[in-house]
């Protein structure tokens, strides 16, 4: 089993965003053990001259013409935001911050 | 007048006058009143909106106007599709207030259809989930076992249908999500080829797997709900350039004989036996109608469990990086700079198995990593192609069973994530492949749960996949 320790699940939270209270860490780190015990199957393939499927459709992601079109006004953007302010999503202050 | 009737006996009875639209959905509103305090396949019921577009869909047709393919008829819709001014919540604490701002494109064509917008359906938390049991806002069961999950992440739209509230529902299926609540409920649910739906007002999940589907409770209502939905859409650039051939009209045709190929590496082992039962049964059906019916090969299936998990726990930690507390959703009320907000907002809105996937998801993406996990993945998702490529080449469509087991009990995975996962081990292949595939009840099992059956199509081949399933309903009647 892949030994996954609570530190490990630690760092990848923070680069997730993410936080967990110790014990929640110790229950992942045992599950993603786990799951990644299962998932590391794919590596018993020999796949180096296969090429990797990004897109599954035979055509190129389509483009359409770059023309100005009705979008949401700011009014509409802006109206599920937890905090506004004329016009700004409002956030923690982030410069100047002691 | 009959919930359970079909589609196309309702829409016979709303075209001849025998019903209205405001009676059906009258009806669908007495059935949700009646039923869905015990099976929660709702999260949101728009009754007044409902009963208003039906009394205007009645006015017009009596007036003699034009009226739209599925002209007052209620739909549901699970909770990650975009109506205009509704709640879409993913199920989600995270987007519990979150109102949608437009339409989805398959919502524009619903209206288009004149379809009555019933409600949204339960689901597992932002699509991750086999049992609809990771909904952070109901809890959504079985309507033929209220004991057992109804299967997930739509189970709350094939909970809906298999209960009688509405004739036709919406799904998405990102590994499963439509064909595996369709087998444990005892309904049809279609999975379209990747391309083939418009996923433009959907919140995504694995962007390189979802699609939305239909669910009905036969072969025709999901032809003419699909048919709604389906064809190229500017608003989303993974749109497949082809114009859809509506399948409904040529759904009866009986076409060449089928040529039907038994995958064996989904009959190995490990399938309750009722369902190999069924499965066998459908095939000597098959048979006696003429069908050829080939073994074939997908050798690369045991490895697509792996691959499915890597490949959408990546794609969802990069999509669910957007919910941040900032532009919309929930933020937390804690004090604190930018980040701790962020991380806040992020921990407290989502659940455990959001998160978990967000975890996973960011490990396989990460440096040192990416290469032996999401690349290694991406790869197999090549050969598990090139597997469906070369069984297209000898068969039209492909037979299996739907899951390796009926309905099970609530509870019964839930602090097992990889036990849950392994629930979706036939239904991932069609979701990496970006091929059609479609369930439909084949009978039940000793407990009386419903036993689904899957056939499989090549990349936009609904309409032959559609004639199939419509020739193995009338044959298991």
């Amino acid at each position: 089993m892949t030994d996954i320790t609570h530190e490990t699940v630690e760092h990848y939270a923070k680069l997730a965003n993410l936080a967990f209270d110790p014990a929640d860490a110790e229950l992942l780190a045992r599950q993603l053990g786990s799951i990644l015990s299962h998932v590391e199957k794919i590596a018993e393939l020999n796949l180096d001259d296969v090429p990797a499927t990004r897109f599954v459709l035979p055509q190129e992601p389509a483009h359409r013409e770059d023309e100005v079109r009705p979008s949401l006004g700011a009014e509409q953007a802006l109206a599920n935001a937890p905090d506004t302010e004329s016009h700004h999503f409002l956030v923690p202050k982030v410069i100047n911050v002691k | 007048m009959d919930m359970f009737a079909s589609c196309n006996t309702l829409i016979e009875q709303l075209e001849s006058g025998a019903v209205t639209s405001e009676a059906l959905v009258k009806e669908a509103l007495g059935a949700i009143e009646a039923r869905d305090g015990e099976v929660g396949a709702f999260l949101k019921v728009h009754e007044e909106a409902a009963v208003t577009q039906a009394r205007d869909i009645d006015r017009r047709r009596a007036a003699g106007e034009q009226v739209g393919a599925l002209a007052g008829l209620p739909v549901a819709l699970k909770d990650n599709i975009n109506i205009e001014g509704r709640r879409t919540t993913c199920a989600s604490k995270i987007l519990e207030n979150f109102t949608a701002p437009f339409d989805a494109t398959v919502v524009t064509r619903l209206k288009q259809a004149d379809a009555v917008l019933l409600g949204k359906t339960n689901m597992d938390e932002f699509a991750m989930g086999s049992s609809s049991e990771f909904s952070a806002l109901g809890t959504t069961r079985n309507p033929h076992n209220l004991e057992r999950v109804p299967g997930g992440s739509s189970g709350g739209s094939t909970a809906a249908v298999a209960a009688g509230m509405v004739p036709l529902a919406l799904g998405s299926s990102t590994g499963g999500s439509i064909r595996q609540p369709a087998a444990f409920c005892g309904v049809v649910g279609l999975k379209p080829s990747y391309g083939r739906v418009s996923r433009y007002g959907l919140v995504a999940y694995g962007s390189s797997l979802d699609q939305i589907g239909p669910v009905a409770a036969d072969v025709a209502g999901v032809a003419r709900l699909y048919d709604a939905i389906a064809g190229p859409c500017d608003r989303d650039a993974t749109s497949a350039q082809v114009a859809h051939t509506p399948a409904f009209p040529g759904l009866t045709e009986p076409g060449a004989p089928l040529r039907i190929g038994l995958p064996r590496e989904f009959l190995d082992g490990g399938l309750q036996p009722e369902i190999q039962a069924a499965l066998n049964n459908l095939v000597a059906r098959y048979r006696e109608a003429g069908a050829t019916i080939v073994d074939v090969s997908l050798p690369h299936t045991e490895y697509a469990i792996s691959a499915y998990y890597l490949i959408a726990t990546a794609e969802a930690s990069s999509n669910l990086a957007r919910f941040d507390g900032v532009r919309y959703g929930f933020r937390t009320q804690e004090d604190g700079n930018l980040r701790d907000m962020y991380v806040r907002s992020r921990s407290e809105g989502f659940g455990m198995e959001v998160k978990r996937r967000i975890l996973l998801g960011t490990y396989c993406l990460s440096s040192g990593y990416y290469e032996g996990y999401y690349l290694q993945a991406q790869k197999v998702r090549t050969k598990i192609i090139e597997d469906f490529q070369k069984a297209f080449e000898h068969v039209d469509v492909l037979l299996a069973p739907t899951t390796p087991t009926t309905a099970f009990a609530a509870g019964a995975k839930l602090d097992d994530p990889m036990a849950m996962y392994l629930a979706d081990i036939f239904t991932v292949t069609a979701n990496l492949a970006g091929i059609p595939a479609l369930s439909l009840p084949a009978g039940c099992d000793n407990d009386g749960l419903p036993i689904g059956l899957q056939l499989l199509a090549p990349h936009l081949g609904e309409n032959r996949l559609l004639q199939a399933a419509y020739q193995a309903e009338q044959l298991l009647r």
